[in-house]
């Protein structure tokens, strides 16, 4: 009479059944957090993806920086480039007022990141000028 | 194969009748169980079906004018052309064992009196009214009276049977049928979760893999609490740095007298300074309109001729 009791069979598929709805419930919600996480870390990429052209391309601002500096209209206030590790100064002891103004709203309109700035006045006509910008 | 021998050999025969004596058994006793004709319903019949569970099928409409009411169990064997059917009561079986002190678990087998008495006995006593006799091939109980020279029934005069029954325990509370029904309902409906969970668990692993994907190929460091960090360092250099272009507009928009000029802006470690020059402290309000309006907090400290403002960031 060693037989298995159908009713043991059922009462152990009833805790199997249980441990299955258990496990279910389990995975629903670790792909519902997953899924928000996902979601999450796509908005956080995309927008660190953005921020990162913006401030920390390296190569954008240095060509950006490079092409201002070399314009015609600031030839004659001997600008001077100076490269950091992460950062670039551009430096002129005297500059005219208006090449100033061309300057520095070049500099204020564009995506860069200002880490320094310092405009001094020299006479009614000349500035120094040196503003860092960091990547 | 030796041990197997002796494991059958432990086995006791056990004649269960309303007369029996009880036993007082241990737990490992085991015990193959003859059923006494007093215990169960036969019948010999001639049918014309081939297969055993064909019979099994019809025997409760065989046994229907003779049984009393209760629940039945049917077995059935083959002998020679007739089919010999049996009709036994799970539920009064396993209250007589219980009565006499055996256990399911005590129990090696179960067969009838008709399949495992020896047949060259002629009757046996059960006890002083009944005797155990075989007529025309059926094993019966009969008067004692009729049989004076009937020895007394021992073990020896059994053989366990190969046509043995499983008493069903519970066929009283539920029907075996509705037990398998339920059992098969139960395995379905656990199917259907494991396969939901399989269907859950694919779509996790195939969204981790995207997750993972999706920093390396935007060149970001490997995990989101990393990227979170860096992207909330932008989001303030993003601020600071429009609120030091705003600034600088209003700085640009002063309104200046004559003999006042500003002679110095400098911004470094988040904090912007003006210098000015020939400025009264309460004619700050009037050079820089904007900062007061928009209720942005000045630190005015005055050096020599000069003013220094200093804005936080």
């Amino acid at each position: 009479m060693n037989r298995v009791n159908p009713l043991h069979i059922i009462l152990l598929l009833i805790v199997v059944l249980f441990f299955a709805f258990f496990k279910l419930a389990g995975i629903k919600s670790e792909l519902k957090e997953l899924q928000q996480e996902y979601k999450k870390s796509q908005k956080v990429a995309e927008e660190l993806v953005s921020y990162k052209k913006l401030y920390g391309n390296r190569k954008r601002v240095q060509k950006a920086l490079q092409k201002i500096v070399s314009q015609r209209s600031l030839q004659s206030a001997n600008i001077k480039l100076l490269q950091r590790p992460n950062s670039l100064e551009i430096k002129s002891a005297s500059m005219k007022l208006n090449e100033l103004n061309s300057l520095i709203s070049k500099i204020l309109n564009g995506s860069y990141e200002i880490k320094r700035l310092k405009i001094k006045s020299l006479d009614a006509t000349h500035a120094s000028i040196a503003v860092e910008i960091a990547w | 194969m030796i041990l197997f021998f002796n494991f059958k050999q432990k086995a006791e025969i056990f004649f269960l009748d309303n007369s029996s004596a009880a036993v007082d058994i241990g737990r490992d006793k085991k015990y193959h169980i003859i059923l006494s004709p007093a215990l169960y319903w036969i019948k010999k019949e001639k049918l014309p079906l081939k297969y055993l569970h064909e019979v099994k099928k019809i025997a409760p409409t065989l046994f229907e004018d003779i049984l009393p009411k209760g629940e039945y169990s049917y077995f059935a064997y083959k002998e020679e052309d007739n089919f010999i059917l049996f009709a036994y009561e799970d539920k009064e079986i396993l209250a007589l064992l219980e009565k006499k002190g055996i256990s399911p678990t005590n129990i090696a087998s179960i067969s009838f009196s008709q399949t495992a008495l020896d047949t060259s006995v002629e009757a046996l006593k059960i006890d002083d009214e009944r005797v155990l006799t075989k007529k025309e091939g059926m094993v019966v109980v009969l008067p004692a009276l009729w049989f004076l020279d009937a020895q007394a029934l021992q073990k020896h005069h059994f053989t366990p049977s190969k046509h043995t029954i499983k008493l069903e325990q519970f066929s009283h509370i539920i029907d075996t049928k509705t037990v398998y029904k339920l059992g098969v309902f139960l395995g379905a409906f656990i199917v259907i979760l494991a396969v939901e969970y399989f269907t859950y668990y694919g779509v996790l692993q195939k969204l981790s893999q995207q997750k993972e994907q999706l920093f390396k190929q935007h060149k970001l460091k490997p995990t989101l609490i990393q990227n979170s960090a860096i992207l909330t360092h932008y989001e303030s250099v993003a601020v600071r740095q429009e609120k030091l272009r705003e600034y600088i507009s209003y700085i640009l928009k002063a309104q200046l007298m004559k003999n006042e000029k500003i002679t110095e802006i400098a911004y470094e470690n988040k904090k912007l300074h003006i210098v000015l020059q020939g400025v009264q402290k309460d004619a700050l309000q009037r050079i820089f309109t904007d900062f007061y309006k928009k209720k942005i907090a000045l630190d005015i400290q005055e050096k020599a001729n000069q003013l220094i403002v200093e804005v936080a960031l």
